[in-house]
């Protein structure tokens, strides 16, 4: 509440032509912009080139923003840039089923988790290197109803807007999707922590 | 599985079913293990994806002005929507005045013949030998304007009608087909050998498609000035249905004896004639007096020139003039053309229009 109170002072002194304000705001959403974008792209550099761009957008966008989430309505310029890029681009396969990885790529830096001993830590990194992968396998549209509903955790609704797709195409790809992922990380199963069922069902 | 239980297993998941429809769920759930089996996984699968950690910003990505073109939002202020707003609203004032002014002339015209200076009326006075009437007028038609100075014959050594044509697109675009308009500009006028008050002139006629509109408010100081009073002369007003000019004619009480006729131009003639193309604005009974004889040096445009050649007839007859020093506050002066105001508004009115149109349009690329 807080946080919606000061970026609510922030924008309005941002839409008034206050770049530091706007700054503030940038610094405030950065992490959340550059997951989704990393997500969408599955390449560190691709994302962080389409989170600059979709910054600047939104600073000339701002006088649009018309109240409610900040943070929504910046996410929707990072997923409609990830899209403008995704769609421009020669699809080309990210991901090769064996597991490996490009290691061109930086590793992405996660927020520390304490107490996390270097093995599990480093099991934990390959496994969401494994999901990853397997997301940036699906096409465009599943990936990114996926990534905005068990990523962003948007509603069906929101997702329906922000995609400009029906409601039932939402719920269609989002199903596919997650079979697919799913589906995908059965060659990665060693990597699955213990007691899951779709470990024991490989 | 198919694709409807997937979908109702992924729905089920996001507890996003209807009541019914999740009870449904739940009954083949107990039943069918595959199905149960299934959602196992896919929630497993959601509970991965949504394991996922939020990532840290490889770097910072805040803006510097070179980023944004250095011009730090200054272009907002032009493109904020007030801006907008208050040019449609200026466009929408300007249009307005456009439309009014172009209505309101054969009113204006009634106020100015109710103006204590006097207009539209047409005094039947004969000039006192030498007086000097001098009339400067302008006619504004789609393809032709004409302006000049007409000397009256009787007023001495008077030069010949001269006038100056030049094309006014404005008159053109707001008089639309063809309106002509003869303003002659006042000269101050006083009525010698009487009360009577000086006599400008302003008739109307309606040329064919042409309107020639004359405004006339002559105030020549007639001090000198031996002036045979004619009797006041009668309107008739049998050309009533000729619409706003009409309004101004209806105005202009005491009219001088005028006959204005479509069919023919006697300029020479004792009797006053305009000479209309086509409709007859109106008819008045002229008293001789001198017969004018300006002439017009310009034949390019007929219509015109014929209602030049009824400025030139019809201002011998208000000829209460013996001197002819135009003055500042000459109500020709004080009388706006309206054609080119309501043209200069309708322009404005459209600048306006488009540039409320391109700030709503640049705003929303923005």
């Amino acid at each position: 509440m807080v946080s919606t109170v000061d970026d609510t002072a922030l924008i309005a002194r941002a839409k008034r032509g206050n770049l530091d304000a706007y700054n503030a705001l940038v610094l405030r959403h950065q992490d959340s912009a550059y997951t989704l974008a990393y997500r969408l792209m599955g390449d560190p550099h691709s994302a962080a080139d389409t989170v600059q761009d979709a910054f600047i957008s939104a600073w000339r966008k701002i006088d649009t923003y018309r109240g409610g989430s900040f943070r929504a309505w910046l996410l929707r310029i990072v997923t409609n840039r990830c899209y403008d890029v995704l769609r421009g681009q020669q699809r080309r396969p990210t991901v090769s089923m064996d597991g490996g990885r490009d290691d061109d790529d930086p590793e992405p830096l996660e927020l520390p988790d304490a107490g996390e001993t270097p093995e599990a830590a480093a099991l934990r990194r390959e496994l969401q290197r494994a999901i990853q992968q397997c997301i940036s396998a699906l096409g465009e549209d599943q990936r990114v109803v996926l990534v905005l509903s068990d990523v962003e955790g948007l509603s069906y609704d929101d997702i329906a807007e922000q995609t400009r797709a029906q409601l039932g195409t939402v719920k269609s790809r989002l199903s596919r999707a997650r079979a697919a992922v799913r589906d995908c990380l059965q060659g990665v199963r060693e990597l699955l922590p213990g007691g899951y069922r779709l470990k024991e069902d490989a | 599985m198919n694709e409807r239980d997937l979908e109702l297993l992924s729905a089920y998941l996001d507890n996003t079913l209807t009541a019914e429809a999740r009870s449904a769920v739940d009954a083949r759930l107990l039943t069918d293990a595959p199905l149960r089996r299934e959602l196992d996984t896919l929630r497993e699968t959601k509970l991965l994806i949504s394991g996922l950690p939020q990532l840290k910003a490889p770097r910072d990505f805040t803006l510097t002005a070179a980023m944004v073109g250095g011009r730090a939002r200054t272009l907002p202020v032009i493109l904020s929507p007030w801006v907008s707003a208050l040019s449609a609203a200026a466009a929408v004032i300007m249009t307005v005045l456009g439309v009014i002014t172009l209505n309101v002339r054969p009113s204006a015209l009634t106020s100015v013949a109710s103006a204590p200076t006097g207009t539209m009326t047409l005094q039947p006075q004969i000039a006192a030998p030498g007086a000097m009437a001098t009339e400067s007028f302008e006619v504004f038609t789609p393809t032709l304007a004409v302006q000049g100075t007409l000397d009256l014959p009787f007023a001495g050594d008077a030069p010949p009608v001269t006038f100056t044509p030049s094309p006014d697109p404005a008159a053109a675009m707001i008089f639309g087909a063809a309106e002509t308009t003869v303003s002659v500009p006042a000269s101050e006028t006083q009525a010698v050998g009487g009360a009577g008050a000086a006599a400008p002139v302003a008739p109307m006629a309606t040329m064919g498609m042409a309107t020639a509109v004359m405004e006339s408010a002559p105030a020549a100081s007639a001090e000198d000035a031996s002036v045979a009073m004619m009797p006041p002369p009668t309107l008739t007003e049998d050309a009533a249905r000729a619409g706003s000019a009409m309004d101004a004619l209806e105005a202009s009480t005491p009219m001088p004896a005028m006959t204005t006729q479509a069919e023919a131009m006697q300029i020479a003639a004792p009797t006053m004639t305009v000479a209309a193309a086509a409709d007859v604005l109106a008819t008045a009974t002229a008293l001789p007096t001198q017969p004018p004889t300006a002439t017009s040096t310009n034949a390019a445009n007929e219509d015109g020139i014929d209602a030049m050649n009824g400025v030139g007839t019809s201002v011998p007859e208000q000829s209460a003039i013996a001197s002819s020093t135009p003055s500042p506050a000459s109500s020709t002066e004080s009388l706006p053309n309206e054609g080119f105001g309501g043209a200069t508004l309708f322009l404005l009115a459209g600048i306006l229009f488009g540039f409320a149109l391109l700030t709503t349009l640049l705003r929303g690329r923005r």
